[in-house]
């Protein structure tokens, strides 16, 4: 990954001063040319980035439309565009609903959870595995790490009530063995956020690793090699290399988490829920989803109403940890 | 990212705008107005029953064996009505193995009545509903849609049915249906039950009158094992202390739990023993004199609960119940040596066990037996019993239907006791044949048909069309006498609850709502029983205490601050419009 303006990491540490000076005059002839001459003149790029906006429009933007219902009483005769206009009144009725604030909490705290704990955790993993001098060794344990990522939630879901079965689950044997009691990990409503967020930290944990370890791939050797004349430790090492080297990375990959932070996995947390740990699983895709099903007529705009709101929270908190992110570490998205 | 976080509810009004975009030049054509169902004109008035009858029933045909007192469809002659030519469009829909163009029942349909139909299947469950939807606001409607018994719920045939959508068909039956209005005229509830908030009629019902149904919401079944049949526990206090002392009996398979269930039937079982203190039922939702109820509020809830608290407390109810998978519960049913627990609650023997066939020897679905309600300690003893679950609105025509005459003698010749049966068993002598005088049905009298065990392929359309099947009819099927059959079971089950079922009128019928109290109920619903479950689940792992009147002041305070006076008063206002 060297090239003749330096390295990954050479550039992130000095800016160079002569850069700027140098690509001015190349962007001022640019502009002196006309859109399509631009575009003729570059025609392979568009054609590469064509698929990935045609992709956009049909299942991002276009989608975007149907929105509107979430502002109508949304029936089939009126369609999309044609139902009743209600404003806000889908957004009023669920913030002063009962369960408003409950559903709230939980969803938050369930996100910010799963977002604490499944941040350091890879990095930690490609740290481990990035230090490893048996490169056999390191190959294994990352295929072993990242293999659960390809098991279906539902599978999952299923091996976590079997493994957890009171009564025939290998992990509440194995704790009876050792002279634990085993507690109620399924029914206890304290249990449900920690089964939750953990067996997602052991099911992508391996997968989110592969992007760090990309990223200290292009660590140059002679750093270290260095650092090791001066006499730096292993943890030295990572502390003052590795780590600033994947720091960039791990703030955009962070930020994006915040992004997602509103939409915890539904079908997860569906799997997990029963009666008795409602009180901390219940989050607001399920309710939006027992509410706009389990109704005499389907409650489309409700429902749409709802899972807007949702990514409007979304939306501000990463702005919010974008603009925050950028203030401290200079690095951010856009 | 936003969007996809949002892609589900994005993803429904997503199909919905496709379909609309796939019909833009139709639209584009067309005024606002001719939007089928858009002129939203309302329904002129009718009386339901008051015109005339054009079309005669066609006479019977002999030789078929009715039991006495027979009320059902009869096996006459159908005369083809329809000119062969003029294409109708239907909607089915997709069932792995039946393929439209050739099955047999499709085209003896087309044989009887003469009626070119035109299938399109949308998918079974929620994917059927999202392209139904995208059907209707598109525009693009077909002549008429087989609902079967889940596509739309009363209140959405009765809301689209006033939006201009479906047209109203109770004078298209009284005139041109005859076995449509002979069922109506056999069981006037066909007729209240699925009429709209505006008197109208928007679909056509179809009756199954599932006799064993009607208690399988709180049907309880005990390990015969242990329990011979004459030690049934007769009272509440009997059952406790046979539970007490076999909870340790070296005969029992394993050690674990004495009473359990899955964690979705909770309510179900609860519901089974709150019967011994005051009526109850599924929906929670009771009438006393005319006027709707909340039963957890009830007089008598609160003693049941403690009485059940205590089974808790004493080991013999299992807190395992309240996680309980399906799978799970099945597990323990099907134990080596036999099911492992000694009461459980299941609508039939294929909720506890996957041996599902009580004819084999040591099947647990011959092992457990339904277990009565029992006397409480104040002499109460009631069961919930579905008096009203006897159909569902099943055949609808849209307004883009030129010939809706057609369409409603196409139906109705579906409801003859030979195309009825033919629908769910084939063809006549393959697949069944009218029973033999002698035979026994299911509840012991004489059957009307029997079938025939066969290779089934691409005949059958199950229950997915319009069909009439009154409960003698359906008792009507033959059973072997020499071994138990599932329906022969059940249908001892339901005998065994009958006496104590909660008279009729205490039941509510699952009202038909407007568009207004159709937003609102389902949100109390699911908030009112999953306060309910959370504290059903509370008091079963001792997080709370029934007995405790603060905490039982703030159970019910829940239920007020949730809205149950709200929800009581939209049930109570559809009620009074539908029955009163």
């Amino acid at each position: 990954m060297t090239t003749e303006s330096g390295n990954f990491v050479d550039q992130l540490r000095f800016d160079d001063d002569d850069k700027p000076a140098r690509r001015k005059p190349r962007q001022a002839e640019q502009r002196t040319r006309s859109l399509g001459a631009r575009l003729r003149g570059s025609w392979q790029l568009y054609l590469l980035v064509l698929p990935a906006i045609l992709w956009l429009i049909v299942f991002a933007y276009w989608p975007m439309y149907g929105i509107q219902i979430a502002f109508r009483n949304y029936t089939p005769v009126g369609g999309l565009t044609g139902s009743e206009w209600v404003g806000l009144d889908h957004f009023t009725r669920f913030i002063e609903s009962h369960n408003f604030w409950p559903l709230l909490r939980n969803t938050l705290v369930l996100a910010i959870y799963e977002l604490i704990a499944g941040f350091p955790i890879p990095i930690i993993l490609a740290l481990a595995l990035n230090a490893v001098r048996q490169k056999y060794f390191s190959r294994v344990v990352q295929l072993i790490t990242y293999s659960p990522n390809f098991i279906s939630v539902v599978v999952v879901v299923g091996m976590i009530v079997m493994l957890m079965d009171p009564q025939a689950g290998i992990v509440n044997h194995a704790l009876q063995l050792i002279g634990i009691e085993p507690p109620a990990f399924l029914t206890d409503p304290g249990w449900f956020r920690h089964v939750y967020v953990w067996s997602g930290v052991w099911q992508t944990a391996g997968f989110s690793a592969i992007i760090y370890l990309a990223a200290l791939s292009s660590v140059p050797p002679e750093l270290h090699e260095a650092a090791k004349v001066d006499g730096a430790s292993h943890l030295r090492r990572m502390w003052h290399i590795d780590i600033p080297a994947i720091l960039p990375i791990a703030m955009v990959l962070l930020i994006l988490n915040v992004g997602t932070i509103m939409s915890v996995g539904f079908e997860k947390v569906l799997l997990l829920q029963n009666p008795i740990n409602l009180a901390t699983s219940q989050v607001i895709d399920t309710y939006v989803y027992q509410v706009g099903l389990n109704s005499p007529i389907p409650q489309y705009s409700y429902a749409t109403a709802i899972g807007l709101f949702r990514s409007v929270i979304g939306l501000v908190l990463l702005l919010a940890v974008n603009h925050l992110s950028k203030r401290i570490t200079k690095a951010g998205l856009f | 990212m936003t969007l996809h976080a949002n892609r589900r509810t994005v993803l429904k009004a997503g199909v919905a705008g496709l379909g609309l975009a796939g019909v833009a030049p139709v639209l584009a054509a067309c005024s606002g107005d001719s939007i089928p169902g858009g002129g939203g004109e309302p329904a002129a008035e009718y009386e339901q029953g008051s015109a005339a009858l054009e079309v005669e029933l066609g006479p019977e045909i002999e030789g078929v064996n009715y039991p006495e007192d027979y009320a059902g469809p009869r096996h006459r002659e159908l005369e083809p009505f329809g000119d062969g030519q003029t294409e109708f469009s239907v909607i089915g829909r997709s069932i792995p193995g039946l393929s439209y163009l050739e099955n047999y029942y499709a085209n003896l349909v087309e044989e009887k009545t003469g009626v070119k139909i035109a299938y399109q299947d949308v998918p079974l469950g929620e994917d059927g509903q999202t392209t139904v939807n995208a059907m209707l606001s598109g525009g693009d409607l077909p002549d008429a849609i087989m609902c079967g018994m889940e596509l739309f719920s009363p209140s959405q045939v009765a809301i689209y049915g006033e939006m201009g959508m479906f047209i109203p068909v109770d004078e298209l039956i009284d005139r041109l249906a005859p076995h449509v209005r002979d069922m109506f005229e056999t069981f006037p509830e066909m007729r209240s039950l699925f009429t709209a908030p505006d008197g109208r009629m928007y679909a056509v019902p179809s009756m199954n009158d599932c006799y064993h149904c009607k208690s399988s919401g709180v049907r309880t079944w005990i390990n015969s094992d242990l329990v011979p049949a004459d030690a049934h526990p007769q009272t509440l206090a009997e059952f406790e202390s046979l539970m007490t002392e076999l909870k340790d009996h070296p005969d029992r398979t394993g050690s674990g739990a004495v009473v359990t269930t899955t964690s979705t039937t909770v309510p179900n079982l609860f519901n089974f023993f709150l019967g011994s203190f005051l009526p109850v039922s599924t929906t929670h939702l009771l009438l006393d004199d005319g006027k709707v109820v909340w039963g957890p509020s009830q007089e008598g809830y609160r003693e049941g609960l403690s009485w059940i608290q205590k089974q808790f407390r004493a080991g013999l109810f299992s807190t395992d119940m309240f996680a309980l998978t399906d799978e799970q519960l099945k597990r323990l049913g099907d134990a080596n040596g036999g099911p492992s627990f000694l009461v459980t609650h299941g609508g039939s023997q294929g909720s506890f066990t996957s041996v599902n066939d009580p004819s084999q020897e040591r099947s647990p679905a011959s092992i457990m037996v339904p277990l009565a309600p029992m006397e409480g300690p104040d002499g109460v003893r009631t069961c919930d019993w579905d008096w009203y679950q006897i159909g569902s609105p099943n055949f609808v025509i849209t307004s883009s239907c030129e010939d809706p005459e057609t369409m409603i003698r196409w139906a109705d010749h579906q409801f003859e006791l030979g195309m009825t049966v033919a629908m769910g068993a084939g063809e006549q002598g393959v697949g069944w044949d009218f029973a033999d005088e002698g035979a026994m049905g299911i509840n012991g009298a004489q059957a009307v048909y029997t079938r025939i065990p066969n290779d089934l392929d691409n005949q059958l359309w199950w229950e997915w069309g319009p069909y009439y099947k009154s409960e003698d009819q359906r008792h009507g099927e033959a059973v072997p006498q020499d071994t138990l059959t599932i329906e022969g079971t059940l249908y001892e089950a339901g005998k065994a609850y009958e006496p104590y079922r909660i008279p009729k009128e205490s039941k509510l019928p699952l009202l038909v709502f407007t568009t207004d109290e159709a937003a609102q109920v389902g949100e109390f619903e699911t908030n009112l029983g999953q306060h309910l479950e959370q504290f059903f689940a509370a008091i079963g792992t001792g997080r709370a205490d029934v007995d405790d009147d603060a905490a039982w002041q703030e159970f019910q305070d829940g239920f007020t601050s949730i809205g149950v006076d709200t929800f009581l008063e939209i049930q109570q206002t559809a009620y009074d419009r539908q029955f009163g």
